[in-house]
Formats: C-alpha cells, structure tokens, sequence
C-alpha cells in the first residue's frame, strides 16, 4: 500500500491513474484542447477547495502525461510548470527528500514539470546531506544530482546569458534564490486570489444549482474579470427564477396577456371561479415558516417551492382544500378538451396556441446565466 | 381590466395572502396542470409565478417546476398570449 502522507502531501497516485485512465477514455468530440483544458479547470478547481495538494498534483501530473508529446497542448506547459512548482515547495522536498530521490517517476516528473527553484531546492538538500553521507546512500545521492545537472545543461545558455544581464545586481546563485522566490510569491498571490474569488463565486453557484466553475467560464465570456470584483449578488430577477417565477412583464403587457386570455376562446375555459371562503393551507414545513412569515418575496419562494428547495427534498408547500379542489378540477377537465381542441387546430392553422402545445426545447436553465444575471457591487 | 381571481394562503401563523390567479395551463397530451399567478398586477412590471398542480390524496397541491421542458411552455405560453 502507498504512503498515505505521500499520497496526501506529494502525489496521490491512485488519483492519477484515475483521472489518467478517464482521458484515455475521453470520447471523440471531448479530446481536442479547449475541452481538455476546461476539464483540467474543473478537476482542479474541486480539489482546489479541498487543498489537498496530493491530488492537485495527482491531476497536473495526469494531464501532464497525457498531453506530453502533442504541440496541441504547448499552451498548457507553463501552467503545468507552474502548479507543479507550486506544491512541489523546498519545505516539500524536504520532509520526502529519501522518497523523491529513491522514485524515479518523482524525479523525472521534478526535471520534466519542476522550475528553477524546484531544482535548485532539490539540489541544495542533495549538497547538504553528501557533506554526511558515504557509502551507498552518497552514491544515490550523486547520481540524482548527475541527474538533475544534465536536465538542466539544456537551460545553460538561457541562464547564462539572465546571468550576465543581472552580473550587476546579483551573482548567478542569488539570481536563482530571487527568481525563486519571486516565482513563489507569484504563485502563492494566485493561489490566494484563485481561493478568493472562489469563496465569491461559490455561493451564486450554490443558488442557481450550478458548478463555480460554469459560473466563471461565463462571466469569464462576458468579459468579467473577477479579479475587479469584490462580491457578486444573483439580480432579482435570477434570485426568484428559483422561486418559480417564469416571467415578468410590463403592466400593459400584462393587461394585453390577461385580456389574450380571456378572450372567448380562452376566457370560456382558462378561469375558475374561487370565492373567498376557500383557501390554500401553507403545509407545516418547519425550515420554510421563517421565510414565509418575513416578507412578501419569501412568500413567493414558499409558495412556489423553489428548485432549490427541491434539491433539498422539499415537496409541496401550498395545499388546496374544499370546494375550490372541486372547481379546479371541474376545470381542468374543461381545460383538458379545451386544449385538445386547441391542439388539433393549432396543427392546421399555426394558431399561437401551437407554441404551448408544440411542446418545443427551448435552453432556460442553461441561459439563467446569459442576461444581466450577475450584478456587479462596486 | 377586471380583477383577477384571488386565492387566500394562510401560513402556519394564520396570516393570509392572496394570490391572484391568472389562469390554469394545461399541458397537451398529458395530465399536468399549472397554476400561473402573481402577487401583485397593478405593478409597473408584472412577475408571473408558476406551479405545477398536483393532486396528492384526494387534494391538489402546489409544487415546484422542474422540468426544463415545462419551464420552456409556460414561458413560451406567456410569450404567445402577450403579444
């Protein structure tokens, strides 16, 4: 069985077999590289709550191995280098410094996915335990640094040169120490600020039944960048679309639909008479009577029983009793014919009431997002 | 324009609200009811709530709307009878 602290801290390697053998798997239209990139996004920005550094790595590593070898996916090389810098801290090297130098998978993915700093912490620990070293273990040790020297003959010239720009300000080591610690600084800030404007997102996710990441990839589109914003609110419109709420229009608009409605062929058998003496009983839902007792627009959400509350096993709020149960279903057997009715006629003269019958997908959930549905607070 | 019907909720504390119902919808083909209403017609901009009709022991209840293909008739159903 692997380390547990290794597969918690390092790389969780049952993890990446696991996402590794999912983009094998990936169908035709899934494996080209936006959809892999959005993948890689979503993957990490899961395990990004969490903060289990084993799997974040576990997924750069997988990706990284899955995309290796194919230019489509150069774009992404940086970003592998560093994420996998990120987690792969000299505090890191540290604490597993026997493992890493043992595993030559590790040591490949350091030489391969590490940046300067990595190798240079890598380097530096392998310096500090030769000076105590003999025998077998000294031997390890040399051969890993051999290692690591070679990977990075291919970077010499690059260095060389950074190092003769910067000869005025630093020598060639502390040039690699300030690189180092600029690049950690760098990607500790957006670590921070990738957590924050999760922690923004999360909950507008939440409310409209979303991933964070769908949420992001749209405001993203629409030229949001959330790194301007401090906090976002769903608009009310958005907010209620929860609460059942299929549409609001202007009060002429509205007259006009009423009227539309009834007007003889529809009059006769849309309405039903309700008196005052008949009422809805609000069920006795205990987690709802705050919110039905606070205001007019919780009333709302009571009543229509959201889908939120749906996905939290709510069921009906509102029951009809007495009479009014009776004439509503006289009325919905009048409605039944009516329709039928209408149906049928709709099919032979493209009546409007074709719309309601015809019974066409639209994409409403899908376009919650699309229209002014996140204000921004300044 | 006449007023529309008026139902009265009464929450568990015994307040009442009215509901004015716009009209019932009833999906072709099958047996699924909506009840369309507002709370307020006399705003300047007017929401339209909908649920769907339920009837469970012998009472009709209203519950949330779920599916995406009745969120997509009732909305065009309004969208028709508005213009």
């Amino acid at each position: 069985m692997r380390n547990e602290l290794i597969q918690t801290e390092l790389i969780d390697f049952d993890f990446h077999d696991e996402i590794l053998k999912e983009l094998k798997n990936l169908p035709g239209e899934k494996n080209n590289p936006t959809s892999v990139r959005d993948m890689l996004e979503e993957k990490l920005t899961t395990q990004l709550n969490d903060a289990k550094a084993g799997r974040i790595v576990a997924i750069i590593v997988a990706f990284y191995n899955f995309t290796k070898g194919n230019h489509d996916y150069d774009f992404l090389r940086d970003y592998y280098k560093n994420m996998f810098s990120y987690y792969f801290n000299a505090e890191k090297i540290e604490r597993h410094f026997d493992f890493i130098i043992n595993n030559d998978a590790i040591l490949n993915l350091i030489i391969n996915l590490g940046n300067d700093g990595v190798i240079s912490s890598l380097r530096d620990a392998i310096q500090r335990k030769k000076l105590f070293a003999n025998g077998e273990y000294r031997e390890l040790l040399e051969k890993v640094e051999d290692k690591l020297i070679k990977s990075s003959t291919l970077n010499k010239e690059t260095m060389e040169a950074l190092e003769h720009f910067s000869s005025n300000t630093f020598s060639g080591s502390d040039l690699r120490k300030e690189r180092s610690r600029l690049e950690a600084e760098e990607r500790s800030l957006r670590f921070k600020e990738n957590a924050r404007q999760n922690a923004i997102v999360s909950p507008v996710a939440d409310e409209l039944g979303v991933r964070t990441q769908d949420v992001i990839r749209r405001l993203t589109k629409k030229g949001i960048d959330l790194k301007t914003v401090d906090s976002l609110t769903l608009a009310e419109n958005i907010a209620t679309f929860n609460a059942s709420k299929v549409g609001r229009i202007k009060n002429d608009s509205f007259k006009k639909f009423v009227n539309n409605i009834r007007k003889a062929n529809y009059l006769r058998s849309l309405r039903f008479n309700v008196d005052d003496t008949n009422a809805l009983t609000i069920k006795s839902k205990v987690t709802m009577h705050d919110k039905i007792a606070s205001a007019k627009r919780s009333i709302v959400m009571g009543i229509s029983s959201s889908a939120k509350k749906a996905k939290f096993g709510m069921q009906a709020t509102v029951m009809m009793t007495g009479a009014l149960m009776e004439r509503l279903r006289a009325s919905f057997k009048e409605l039944s014919d009516f329709y039928k009715e209408c149906y049928e006629e709709a099919k032979d003269n493209q009546m409007s009431i074709k719309a309601v019958g015809a019974n066409k997908v639209g994409s409403l959930p899908q376009t919650v997002l699309e229209d002014e549905e996140v204000k921004k607070i300044a | 324009m006449k007023d529309l019907e008026t139902i009265k909720i009464t929450d568990p504390s015994g307040k009442e609200i009215e509901i004015k119902v716009i009209t019932v919808l009833k999906k072709p083909n099958e047996d699924k009811s909506f009840l369309l209403y507002t709370f307020d017609a006399e705003a300047e901009n007017v929401d339209i709530y909908a649920s769907v009709i339920k009837e469970e022991n012998g009472s009709y209840v209203l519950d949330s709307i779920t599916e995406k293909d009745d969120w997509d008739i009732i909305q065009k159903a309004i969208k028709e009878l508005s213009e």
